[in-house]
């Protein structure tokens, strides 16, 4: 049966409470590091902003690029051969690619957003893979006979039934991109993001310690309000 | 005088052999016609391969040797299909679950609002169509179930053992249910099962399938009157007959 929720303040101030603690702790977290290392907490914010900007760019494209894969090979003949390729593939250390990345597009942006879709794109991909391959065999016949077809198809059966996958395999991907996004950004010697300003604090261990320290917060915060709660929504939706 | 819809003549099916295991015969040399408007249940044990013949009918699987001659033409357009495990999808409510086949039949709104409205009030769901399938009973699930195969006004159904996941009372509800608008909407019905009650029920003939590889032993006329009583003395005859035919190859 549905359940309804009634509305209570009483509740939902106890919700509040944590809710802002959870996004003001890191913002003091910000505001602290910045008063101790004497950076303009604007600079901070700005540098936090272009990299998560970094970051979100390559997610994307790492998603729509994995999902369009995956549903072509499923759908396809040549899934076993190219699922084996791909596991070799996502083996490679990612790094060894970068100076590729930098020959042709230059120390820039590009090639950082470049360097992190190929981080961030294999476990979304094998995610994806795994939601699509434990669907009820019923499931898929229903649509069958139905004759859901072109974006019906899609609507109404591949984006939720990949949802899960997807979910999962941002959480681990993005996870995997925080570390590739600050150590290219130090590599390539960028002036602006996390990197340089993790570089400039390269002689003091208090100091780093502190930032990285804020920086978890940052993330935790990202998963507990974003990651967590999609990741329930989306398994739920796959639920009978 | 009854029109042929579907006749199988030898039909084989097998698994190619997979890592390590042998090449698996499912099927051998099935023969049978199946006409318009009656209701067929193919019986037999698990494993005999009902369920697959039931796929090959409907163009869900290929057979490996034989054919399945359609008398007119045959297209998904024209079929409805009820699952053992439901099939429904867990994202989509009731209504849309119900409304799949009109979706993919490009029946436009209104027409395909009321149409789902009507078949869910028929099913005794009308209060459910914005409820998701978790929020439902096994029992509800398959009505559900149904509702979607009835809902496109198909000229065939198939049924893939759709009551065996269910309790006693609620399996005998739906099956009156079902043979309620068998009748109603003169459809043909081909039912798999392994009850052979239910199959006694329900059927105007039911084919005896043997054990693995599955082939047709008999193909029992069952022409008791309905509705049909479990308690009466021919239905237990008729039960009897049915039973002789089993480990007959």
């Amino acid at each position: 049966m549905r359940a309804y929720h009634h509305f209570s303040l009483n509740r939902s101030i106890r919700h509040l409470v944590p809710a802002f603690g959870m996004i003001l702790l890191p913002l003091a977290g910000l505001f602290a590091f910045s008063l101790v290392s004497g950076i303009a907490f604007g600079t901070i914010i700005s540098d936090l902003g272009i990299s998560l900007w970094r970051l979100g760019v390559a997610f994307i494209i790492s998603t729509v690029l994995a999902w369009i894969l995956v549903v072509w090979l499923v759908r396809g003949k040549t899934e076993s051969p190219t699922l084996a390729i791909f596991d070799v593939l996502q083996s490679l250390p990612t790094f060894t690619i970068l100076p590729i990345g930098v020959h042709f597009f230059g120390p820039t942006t590009f090639t950082i957003i470049f360097f992190l879709s190929i981080t961030i794109i294999w476990p979304i991909i094998f995610s994806i893979v795994s939601s699509l391959k434990q669907v009820e065999r019923s499931r898929m016949e229903a649509v069958i006979v139905s004759k859901i077809r072109g974006f019906d198809y899609i609507r109404y059966y591949l984006l939720p039934l990949t949802l899960p996958g997807i979910v999962t395999g941002a959480i681990i991907g993005l996870g995997d991109g925080w570390e590739a996004l600050i150590a290219t950004e130090i590599i390539l010697e960028m002036k602006t993001g996390l990197g340089p300003f993790f570089q400039g604090f390269a002689g003091s261990t208090n100091m780093t310690l502190f930032g990285v320290l804020v920086f978890l917060l940052v993330i935790f915060t990202i998963n507990k309000f974003i990651w967590l709660p999609l990741l329930e929504k989306s398994h739920r939706l796959v639920e009978e | 005088m009854l029109t042929p819809f579907i006749t199988l003549k030898n039909v084989c099916k097998s698994f190619p052999a997979k890592e390590g295991h042998r090449k698996l015969s499912v099927l051998h040399g099935v023969n049978m016609t199946i006409h318009k408007g009656e209701f067929v249940v193919l019986l037999g044990p698990s494993g005999c391969g009902k369920s697959t013949l039931l796929r090959m009918i409907c163009q869900l699987e290929k057979s490996t040797r034989g054919e399945i001659l359609y008398h007119e033409p045959f297209s998904l357009e024209k079929i409805g299909f009820v699952f053992q495990n439901f099939g429904l999808l867990p994202w989509l409510s009731v209504k849309d679950n119900v409304a799949l086949g009109l979706i993919g039949r490009n029946v436009q709104e209104p027409e395909r609002g009321k149409r789902v409205d009507a078949i869910l009030s028929r099913f005794g769901l009308g209060e459910f169509g914005e409820h998701f399938p978790r929020d439902l009973s096994g029992g509800m699930k398959q009505r559900v179930g149904l509702a979607r195969a009835f809902v496109t006004n198909p000229e065939i159904i198939f049924l893939d053992e759709p009551f065996s996941e269910l309790d006693f009372f609620t399996a005998k509800d739906l099956r009156q249910m079902l043979v309620d608008m068998w009748r109603k909407h003169g459809v043909t019905i081909v039912m798999v099962s392994h009850y052979i009650d239910e199959a006694v029920e329900l059927a105007d003939r039911i084919a005896v399938f043997t054990d693995r590889p599955g082939t047709i032993t008999e193909i029992i006329k069952n022409d008791l009157p309905r509705p049909r009583n479990h308690r009466e003395e021919r239905f237990f005859a008729k039960e009897d007959e049915v039973l002789g035919h089993f480990g007959k190859a």
